[in-house]
């Protein structure tokens, strides 16, 4: 399996992986609508890229009213079946790290969430430092 | 049990009682569906999915999303009895809402672009499929919505059209409806549905909002959760799990070599 | 407390010292139909007049006979005189009436007929009356035409007893059945194989075996539920509110029998709103049987425990549908769901549950008493037993009858019906309800039973059974019968919802002229649709008023379409009234006519009607003596 690392230490806040990430998910180009994001933090001079944990036991799993969200076990990730989510946003909140987001402005039901891009995650792709890995 | 039957001559195995049209989804047979959806019990509202089943001399019309499977069955997904059903739903259809984009298209899939029978009201987007009422009574739980009035008047609504006391503002029903006939404002503020005004919950970080204090409250009394939990929006969470992860990281003295 | 079959036989010799005691008892019809007609005033005089004479004569009540437009009805018996039934009481006839029996003589003004016996249709005995003092000129029960040819079974308390009595109820055998089968300790597996062999079907339209129903709600596993669909909801047919209102107990005790047999503790009926003195004599019947101890636990001494409770209906023709009684039992919306998994497996509350209508429960005592092949040697080999139809419309006897299956439609229209009312020209019956279809003349010959009927393209029904004549248009019928089902169609499919509506806006344009030769074709487009694409039986036969008619009277559709021109003398747009010179210029017309200056003319000379402003009420029509006023 897989696995997406993050080395803080490579991060030099470029933020090209949240465009990446927002071109994906929506085909626009918003820092606000990446399901990564790099967090400068001041006084320790470090950026930390932050995204989904895709947790053993998620909380989103188990919040989901119509069990929606779900591990897929080809990539391992957790991700959201739209064909089940009725855009009830209980995810977004019962996630304790806020790695779903809400846009009421998003395509399917306004919830989103990394689905490590299928197998093929665009952070890691673009990251020009290898600050983000996929391996 | 494993039972055998055929779709449209093809045999096809699938377990007894299953409903026909997840078997006829494996096997890549495509059946319309306007009120079916995967999270919620089927009801056969729309009659789009209807195929005919036959055995011997009995043969019926039967809705593909909840009829239960049987050994022996033949079922035709488009002979002339079902495209005949199928159109003249689609007729219907888009005599009540010919301005609703998901009617339109699946019409003229089926060569329909228009019709004679008359239309009551041009704005009507509400194809009454139930899934508004369904998802509130099924997942979220709080069954604020119903179906009310008969006949031609059925509608869906909340009782007497005044703000519903169980609602919580989730606009879930406004998010499943395939036609969005549902709806509703929001900003920061304020989500307002169904006649009622919902105080939106604002992040206690830096003030963006994304579901209702109503909601908020009855997840807490759902799940036995403190409200504090739900207190910072994602991306404040996010900030927090970022400052988490810089109290874990290792000084390089630290590494193991 | 009734505990076994001997505490039976004690009230019920009670019962029949009630019942034929040795005063005069004279009871009023106080059924819907006798309440409606007037009968409460006939009793409160009776009361008084009875209040104040110190001979004793026993006031009482009693069910409906039948004979419904007869109504007030009062049933005289005097003992070793008889019993001597009287017509369209008032309440001074009936101070005429009490001075004659207190004086121990049946009055000839308004009597009827006479019973020269009692049926007692559970043992098949029979109580005979003296036939001392009965008036001449007046027939027997038992030869008098509308009865004639009537068995009773389900109506065999009805107008024979108090239905608020339980010891009447017992006079009558009733409760023998279900102790015999608990003191018994009969297997309930055998029950279900006599109802079975009995031949019964559902009397509620659907013409379901009743035993394989059971049979089947038996094997089911899970908590097992009784249901009585009282929600009789077919306009015109009131013949569960009968039963309901004058026999109670029967029904208590037929869902006894079934609850045994199919391994259930608890009942519900179903009655609908509409029907508040049926809810108000079932509500009196069952606390009764619980004060009695013949519901509750340890019936009849045994382990067999049942409870009933009744609930109402709210006003939803669609509610008398079985899965939409159910949702609506359980406090849902009232709505049918797929039947593809059965309500014997899954019903109220997901669990077995068997429902049968009041007639189907009513007949199950009887089945028991005298046994599977007794029941099944009356009426035909596929449908067994009798039928209560309510006989409306223009037809000269109206009210409820019951007759043995296989009868013809003519002997009901015409030997029990009496023919056509003002001796007019027949035209068409309707049966079914909204759900069934008008037969034209030639069908006349056809038996009446669960399957002929529904070969030519209408149903038996529920019972309901409108005799038309000449002056009724069969557009308009259709018209009537669609509008009700838009009106009633829960509205959550497609076909039943849009489709209905569009058939209705179609009659509704036939009918005021607008029509076109193309609404033909749309409404057997509609027909076909509706009918094969419904998500339950009411969309699934509510085109079957229009495609009946459209079969057998489709010259009248096209008259009013082509012609402008409605047959029947009905669709207002459609006719018009003009005077002949028939016309005596008797200003009889001019009295009647409700708009000023419509009919103009000078007396003894011919008069006419200005057609701008006629409002085609008929009036004119209906007063003139001399035939002048022309309809057409």
């Amino acid at each position: 399996m897989r696995k997406l690392t993050i080395n803080p230490k490579l991060c030099t806040n470029c933020h090209i992986c949240e465009l990446a990430c927002s071109f994906k998910q929506s085909q626009t180009l918003s820092l606000f609508k990446s399901c990564i994001n790099t967090i400068h933090l001041v006084e320790d001079e470090i950026t930390i890229p932050v995204t989904c944990l895709h947790c053993v036991e998620a909380a989103c799993v188990s919040a989901c009213p119509s069990k929606a969200i779900a591990k897929n076990e080809k990539t391992g990730a957790i991700e959201i079946d739209y064909d089940l989510c009725i855009g009830c946003k209980t995810c977004v909140g019962a996630c304790p790290f806020g790695n779903i987001l809400y846009d009421p402005q998003s395509s399917k039901t306004g919830v989103y969430k990394c689905n490590l891009c299928e197998g093929d995650p665009m952070c890691a792709k673009f990251c020009p430092t290898e600050a983000i890995v996929y391996s | 049990m494993g039972i055998t039957f055929k779709i449209d001559g093809m045999t096809v195995q699938a377990e007894e009682n299953e409903p026909l049209i997840d078997v006829a989804n494996r096997y890549g047979i495509k059946i319309p569906t306007l009120c079916y959806h995967n999270a919620l019990e089927a009801t056969g509202n729309c009659r789009i999915c209807s195929v005919e089943v036959k055995h011997g001399s009995w043969s019926k019309l039967v809705t593909a999303c909840n009829y239960p499977v049987w050994q022996d069955m033949e079922v035709s997904t488009k002979n002339e009895r079902v495209m005949f059903s199928r159109k003249m739903t689609l007729k219907m259809l888009l005599a009540r809402c010919p301005q609703v984009e998901p009617v339109q298209k699946l019409a003229k899939e089926y060569g329909i672009s228009a019709t004679e029978y008359p239309t009551r009201n041009f704005e009507e987007k509400c194809i009454l499929c139930y899934m508004c009422v369904r998802a509130c009574e099924e997942l979220i739980g709080t069954k604020s919505i119903s179906a009310i009035n008969r006949g031609i008047e059925k509608t869906i609504g909340v009782p007497f059209d005044e703000a519903s006391p169980t609602c919580i503002g989730c606009a879930s029903c406004a998010n499943i409806c395939p036609t969005g006939a549902i709806p509703f404002e929001e900003n920061d503020l304020i989500r307002k549905i169904w006649n009622k005004e919902f105080e939106m919950l604002r992040c206690t970080e830096c003030g963006k909002a994304h579901i209702t204090k109503a909601q908020r409250d009855y997840l807490c009394r759902k799940n036995g959760v403190k409200p504090d939990y739900f207190d910072k929006c994602d991306a404040c969470k996010r900030k927090d799990l970022a400052h988490t992860f810089n109290s874990l990281i290792l000084p390089d003295e630290m590494e193991i070599k | 407390m009734i505990k076994s079959t001997k505490d039976l036989l004690k009230i019920k010799k009670k019962g029949l010292d009630n019942l034929y005691p040795d005063h005069p008892k004279i009871a009023v019809g106080m059924a819907t139909c006798g309440l409606a007609a007037g009968a409460r005033g006939v009793y409160d005089k009776l009361l008084q007049l009875a209040g104040k004479t110190k001979s004793k004569i026993e006031i009482g009540v009693t069910g409906c006979l039948g004979l419904c437009q007869a109504e007030p009805l009062v049933d005289v018996y005097i003992p070793q005189k008889g019993r001597v039934v009287y017509r369209s009481m008032t309440p001074k006839k009936a101070e005429t009436l009490f001075k004659g029996v207190s004086k121990g003589e049946f009055p000839k003004g308004n009597a009827l007929f006479y019973f020269t016996s009692d049926d007692f249709i559970q043992t098949g005995e029979k109580h005979k009356y003296p036939k001392k003092g009965i008036p001449t000129g007046i027939k027997s029960y038992e030869k008098y035409p509308f009865y004639s040819k009537q068995l009773k079974i389900a109506l065999r308390n009805c107008g024979f007893i108090d239905p608020d009595s339980i010891e009447h109820y017992i006079a009558r055998d009733g409760y023998f059945g279900i102790a015999k089968l608990l003191e018994e300790k009969r297997d309930p597996e055998s029950i279900i194989e006599d109802v079975k062999k009995s031949g019964l079907r559902g009397r509620g339209g659907g013409g379901f075996p009743t035993g394989r129903k059971w049979a089947s709600c038996r094997k089911a596993e899970g908590d097992h539920y009784i249901i009585c669909n009282a929600d009789e909801g077919d306009p015109g047919a009131y013949m569960d509110r009968s039963i309901c209102e004058g026999d109670p107990h029967s029904i208590i005790e037929g869902m006894m029998i079934g609850a045994y047999a199919i391994g259930s503790k608890k009942g519900f009926i179903y009655v609908r709103e509409e029907y508040p003195l049926a809810v108000k004599n079932l509500g009196i019947a069952l606390e009764k049987a619980y004060k009695e101890g013949l519901l509750g636990k340890k019936i009849f001494g045994s382990d067999f425990e049942f409870d009933i409770q009744i609930n109402r209906g709210a006003g939803a023709f669609v509610c008398g549908e079985s899965t939409a009684l159910m949702a609506s039992l359980e406090g849902k919306i009232g709505e049918p769901r797929a039947k593809y998994i059965h309500t014997v497996e899954h019903g109220y509350k997901n669990q077995p549950s068997n429902l049968n209508n009041v007639e189907t429960w009513n007949n199950v005592p009887t089945i028991m008493m005298r046994g599977a092949d007794w029941f099944s040697s009356i009426g035909t080999p596929k449908s067994t037993g009798t039928k209560v139809f309510s006989l409306v419309g223009k037809v000269e006897n109206s009210g409820l009858i019951e007759v043995p299956m296989g009868i013809t439609l003519k002997e009901i229209v015409y030997d029990i019906g009496g023919g056509i009312l003002s001796k007019k020209k027949f035209k068409s019956t309707q049966t079914g309800g909204p759900s069934g279809g008008c037969l034209p003349q030639d069908s006349l010959e056809l038996s009446v039973d669960f399957d002929t009927l529904t070969k030519a393209g209408s149903m038996m029904g529920s019972g309901g059974l409108i005799v038309m004549d000449e002056n009724t248009c069969m557009v308009d019928v259709a018209r009537y019968f669609t509008n009700f089902l838009a009106e009633e169609s829960c509205g959550r499919c497609i076909p039943c919802r849009e489709g209905l509506f569009h058939m209705l806006n179609i009659l509704n344009d036939i009918c005021t002229g607008k029509g076109k030769m193309q609404h033909i074709d749309q409404l057997e487009e509609l027909s076909k649709y509706i009918i094969d694409s419904s998500l339950c039986a009411l969309g699934g036969s509510a085109p079957n008023p229009v495609a009946s008619t459209l079969k057998y009277f489709r010259n009248e559709y096209i008259a009013h379409i082509k012609d402008k021109k409605c047959p029947g003398g009905v669709c207002k747009d459609l006719i018009e009234y003009s005077i002949s010179d028939k016309c005596t210029g008797c200003t009889l017309c001019v009295k009647s006519c409700p708009v000023e200056g419509c009919i103009t003319g000078v007396k003894d000379k011919l008069h006419s009607i200005n057609k701008d402003i006629c409002i085609k009420c008929g009036s004119c029509f209906e007063v003139c003596n001399f035939d002048a006023v022309v309809r057409k």
